[in-house]
């Protein structure tokens, strides 16, 4: 996989997209809280894994991301986001 | 309910913009406290029904401290593919007494205008906007 844009997220990125297959297997639609190349938890809503992220690991950068098959990019249909 | 009606001189050039205040989520401050948090930033936000996501800009998530909680694919007009962006967690103030709290904010340079925070469908899912351009001005309810 090659390296993303955003350094401090990108071990958590990668380890989230190689395990996505078997997170969809035991937990679709559930929110996955990554922290390295480990699994901290899984959690039935954003706001929850959040929560958990600040509560387990302190205020630093980890990951929070939906078991889905596929990302479905969000749209801006109005304004050139300088991206 | 909160509502917050905007007059402008001239809405159709200027846009729905309101000032604001970004600051760490609800969450963050419960979490450790409103002492370790940085105090909120005002900005100038554009109410924008064409954006998906409330963005904020790199400056911004640097003076408020944000640490990354997410990354999200995103498709602007000018991306042929998906461009990943940073997700931070924050709180918008629209007065001293209301805050719309524990939004998913992506991280993008806003370029060409004077603004620092667009406000998205995510944020307007929770209220009321009403655009009367022949009266220039906008509320924003919830």
């Amino acid at each position: 996989m090659p390296a993303i844009n955003i350094p401090e997220l990108e071990t958590e990125w990668r380890y989230f997209n190689e395990h996505r297959a078997e997170f969809l297997e035991q937990a679709p639609g559930k929110y996955a809280l990554v922290k390295g190349d480990t699994l901290v938890g899984m959690f039935d809503s954003e706001v929850s894994a959040i929560r958990n992220g600040y509560e387990k690991l302190g205020n630093v950068p980890f990951l929070v991301k939906q078991v889905t098959e596929v990302d479905i990019p969000l749209t801006f249909t109005s304004f050139d986001l300088g991206v | 309910m909160p509502s917050f009606e905007v007059s402008l001189p001239d809405l159709r050039a200027s846009g729905p913009v309101i000032q604001a205040f970004i600051g760490p989520s609800r969450e963050l401050i419960a979490t450790f406290g409103a002492l370790s948090a940085a105090s909120p930033t005002p900005v100038s936000a554009l109410i924008d029904t064409g954006a998906a996501s409330t963005v904020i800009t790199p400056e911004t998530a640097r003076v408020l401290q944000l640490r990354t909680v997410g990354i999200i694919r995103v498709h602007t007009p000018t991306t042929v593919e998906p461009v990943l962006c940073r997700q931070f967690y924050v709180n918008i103030n629209f007065t001293n007494e209301f805050a719309v709290e524990d939004v998913l904010a992506i991280e993008a340079p806003l370029t060409g205008q004077p603004i620092q925070c667009l406000i998205g469908r995510d944020v307007l899912s929770r209220g009321v906007l009403t655009y009367s351009g022949v009266d220039n001005l906008f509320r924003l309810t919830f």
